[in-house]
């Protein structure tokens, strides 16, 4: 059961907080939706649950309209799953009367049910008659996943999970989750705000970007090549230098780059993005056309700041392990290649990408 | 709930100017007037004092036994005003007129200033005080300017409250002989029955009413929604008494036997010289202000739910303008209660007067914001998200609210059906204005065999009216030292 939106539009008063939204969810695969606060994540979620209605648009499980303009199924009536933020247990009731909330009473079935998933979520059997206050944050979202798997329902929905935990925690719990939800083939929604956690997730994602999806696919190929440069800054650090294109290739500060994603619809000229991890550098190199402007070390690490080019040099950041760093520091000339291709966006862009932080009396950051 | 508002409003029309002013204007009522005035121009100001500056030596110094004097400046609330009276006047019965009843009513409604502001004082956050003492100021100063400040709505609002009670009490101003809006307004129904003369005065008093919860409105201003922070992140440091520790103690001491000993020892007292006679009416009444004060609790419970339900979910203007009328009836003095219902039932639907039934509705009506006020706290306080996570795992709205959300409310529930039953078992005027003949409940019991100065017959009644408000004060207390009800 393929779960898809179509055409959805919402608004709250006057504002429109989702803007024509069309989504496919397949049947047992994981989707994150991604963007920053504000940008209808959580309302497309709400959506999809129950809790809101759309203005316009429908929302299909299988061949089955959950929603249309004229209609809407009750929440409790969908068969869908729903993770919120802080977890929502019933602090009222045990961890396995929680989990056994949503499942059919006076069956037998129910204790058995109820081991399987706190199992299914690796929770200690020794947990069940715990009371919500007694957990850890962990504990408390890995059984408000265990609650929303009991039922086995066709979808379940996880509105950022992991954003109450701490880093630690964060991991490990996500982890465990991934595991469940994979072990138990669920369809499942993501919303988040963590880029990492977006890409990691599973099988799609989509970036919102103020109440439109501006990009959806698998992860892998929307990180290679996002559609702007801003989903570039927002998916994780990118550098974005002006360049000069022809015939597939970029001209830049730090030279001649394949464009393996041309963005910029065949324009001559445009912006360059490429990842810090793309670029090499050498100090032994033929050709030197950077100067090292600042080096911070951050324990096995360091993060370089070089001006890249002469005429109007660009700032560009990137990590070095410490060791490899030898006796560079502020003022030495070195070489800087790029690996892989680069993705052109049209350009000049006031985007600000995140490895383009400037300090102290380095010139303007390209672009700004 | 409107009924008391629209009666005042229609007999102030009905009556007309030319009528309504001579009644107003003449000696009896400017003398009343005055009388009413002094008692809340020194009551108010006195329950104050006592109740923050209570409140702040529990727990912000170092005074000795502070967990004792906590539970000795909250015990006044468990005796009814009237009995407390009774205690005083049985004692030394020359206790009258304006100095008596400041005396008795300050001492027995300074629990109601000092509840708030214990409740307050701990949910402030010591940094600040200690912020303040960094930065030179001495404990009194950082009383002064610190704490005093923070307590503002809890000095506002207890003080409106002692306000109205001193408007509404009768029971314990009779006895001492001090003549005050509400004991003139019983006394001209008594000979008059509902005429035109305890009818004005009713006007009277419910003007004054309004005056009260308007100023008490314009003094909180803009800080109606501050809220206090939610505890203490480490235990507060003391101000030292020093020296004046002794006097202190001393002070307490003598405020505790006055307000709470010499009543108590007077019940004792009494009852020790009451005979079997005056025990054998007391499981009836017993059984009979059960029902009642149980009716009126499980009415205001049913009336307040919806009420609270809109305010805590659907804040905004509408769910506002739908609470004041309720707050506006409430505040209205039980007297003025009781002659609108008494009109109304006798005017439109005869056969209500003077039924149980109405006797509930007016506990309903004068006793709500006690149910509303927990209720909404309650409400509050279930997360919305547990509805939704119940939705989701295929309830149906009902029935998640009925699995979730009621057995949550359950305390808040118990807590507010606690306080109108408490209110409604030591309730008298309406009471006495409303209630079947031959209805005897441990209140009216206590206050025919008082008034006829059976005192020894009289202390039985006392002394359970005592014991059955100890739990309802109990739990009071405890939502005070927790900050919030739970």
């Amino acid at each position: 059961m393929i779960l898809s939106v179509a055409g959805v539009s919402k608004s709250f008063g006057r504002s429109l907080v989702l803007d024509d939204i069309s989504l496919d969810v397949p049947q047992g695969s994981r989707t994150a939706i991604v963007g920053a606060s504000g940008s209808g994540k959580s309302t497309l979620l709400r959506l999809v649950a129950g809790f809101e209605r759309p203005d316009r648009g429908r929302i299909l499980l299988g061949d089955r309209a959950l929603a249309t303009p004229s209609s809407s199924v009750p929440a409790h009536r969908r068969g869908i799953g729903y993770v919120a933020q802080d977890g929502a247990l019933f602090p009222h009731l045990t961890v396995a009367a929680n989990i056994a909330f949503g499942l059919p009473r006076g069956t037998g079935a129910r204790a058995a049910r109820v081991r399987e998933v706190m199992q299914l979520a690796t929770l200690d059997p020794a947990l069940a008659d715990r009371f919500p206050h007694e957990l850890s944050g962990g504990q408390q979202q890995r059984v408000a996943l265990a609650r929303a798997l009991a039922p086995r329902p066709g979808v379940i929905l996880l509105d950022e999970p992991f954003s109450a935990l701490d880093t630690g925690l964060r991991d490990q719990t996500r982890r465990a989750v991934i595991d469940a939800l994979e072990r138990s083939g669920t369809t499942a929604v993501l919303v988040t705000h963590d880029q990492d956690e977006a890409l990691s997730f599973g099988h799609g994602i989509g970036v919102m970007v103020d109440g439109r999806l501006a990009q959806a696919g698998e992860p892998a190929a929307v990180f290679d090549a996002p559609a702007t440069a801003e989903i570039a800054g927002f998916l994780g650090a990118a550098v974005l230098l002006p360049a000069r294109a022809s015939e597939g290739v970029a001209q830049c500060v730090l030279g001649r780059v394949r464009i393996r994603h041309d963005r910029s619809g065949g324009a001559a000229a445009g912006v360059a993005m490429l990842r810090p991890a793309q670029l090499r550098l050498d100090a032994d190199a033929a050709e030197r056309n950077a100067v090292v402007h600042a080096v911070r070390s951050v324990g096995a690490v360091a993060e370089v700041s070089l001006l890249a080019g002469s005429d109007e040099p660009a700032v560009v950041e990137l990590t070095v392990p410490l060791h490899e760093l030898g006796s560079l520091g502020p003022g030495s000339r070195v070489g800087l290649r790029i690996d892989g291709g680069v993705v052109l966006y049209p350009g000049p862009t006031a985007a600000v990408a995140r490895a383009e932080t400037v300090s102290g009396d380095a010139p303007q950051p390209v672009g700004a | 709930m409107l009924i008391p508002v629209g009666y005042v409003v229609a007999t102030a029309i009905g009556l007309g100017w030319h009528e309504l002013a001579p009644l107003v204007f003449r000696p009896r009522v400017g003398e009343l007037l005055a009388n009413t005035a002094l008692l809340l121009v020194l009551g108010v100001p006195a329950t104050i004092v006592l109740g923050v500056g209570g409140a702040w030596l529990v727990e912000r110094t170092d005074l000795p036994a502070r967990r004792f004097f906590a539970v000795l400046l909250v015990a006044p609330l468990a005796i009814p005003a009237f009995v407390s009276s009774y205690g005083w006047a049985s004692a030394i019965p020359s206790i009258n007129g304006l100095w008596g009843g400041v005396l008795v009513s300050t001492l027995a409604y300074s629990p109601l200033v000092y509840l708030p502001a214990l409740a307050t004082i701990r949910g402030l956050d010591p940094a600040l005080e200690e912020s303040a003492r960094s930065l030179g100021l001495g404990p009194w100063a950082v009383f002064a300017r610190v704490i005093l400040p923070q307590l503002r709505l809890a000095i506002l609002g207890g003080g409106l409250i002692v306000a109205m009670h001193l408007l509404a009490e009768y029971g314990a101003f009779a006895f001492i002989r001090f003549d005050t809006f509400t004991t003139a307004i019983v006394v001209a129904y008594q000979s008059t029955f509902a005429g035109s003369s305890a009818a004005s005065l009713g006007v009277v008093l419910a003007t004054l009413c309004l005056v009260l919860l308007v100023m008490e409105a314009g003094a909180r201003g803009r800080a109606r929604y501050a809220r206090v922070g939610t505890g203490s992140p480490h235990p507060p440091s003391l101000a030292r008494l020093g020296r004046a520790a002794p006097a202190t103690v001393v002070a307490l001491a003598c405020l505790g036997i006055a307000s709470t000993v010499v009543p108590l020892v007077n019940v004792v007292r009494w009852l020790g010289a009451s005979d079997a006679s005056a025990f054998a009416e007391i499981p009836a009444a017993a059984a009979q202000t059960a029902l009642l004060a149980g009716g009126g609790a499980l009415g205001a419970i049913l009336v307040a739910l919806p009420v609270a339900w809109l305010a805590a979910r659907y804040p905004g203007r509408v769910s506002r303008a739908l609470e004041a009328p309720y707050y506006l009836a409430s505040s209205l003095p039980a007297i003025i209660v009781a002659l609108a219902l008494v009109t109304v039932t006798l005017r439109f639907v005869p056969a209500m007067y003077q039924t149980v039934v109405t006797v509930m509705a007016a506990y309903v009506v004068i006793f709500l914001p006690r149910a509303l006020v927990p209720l909404r706290a309650g409400i509050a306080q279930v997360p919305e998200s547990l509805e939704e996570a119940a939705r989701s795992l295929g309830t149906s709205p009902l029935v998640a609210r009925l699995r979730v959300t009621a057995p949550l409310l359950l305390p808040a529930v118990a807590a507010g059906a606690a306080l109108v039953a408490l209110g409604a078992a030591n309730e008298l005027t309406a009471t006495l204005l409303l209630a079947p003949t031959g209805t005897r409940t441990l209140a009216t019991q206590f206050w025919s065999a008082a008034s006829a100065i059976d005192y020894p017959a009289a202390a039985p009644y006392a002394m359970l009216l005592v014991l059955s408000s100890i739990p309802a004060v109990a739990l009071m207390f405890s939502h005070a030292r927790g900050g919030r009800v739970r």
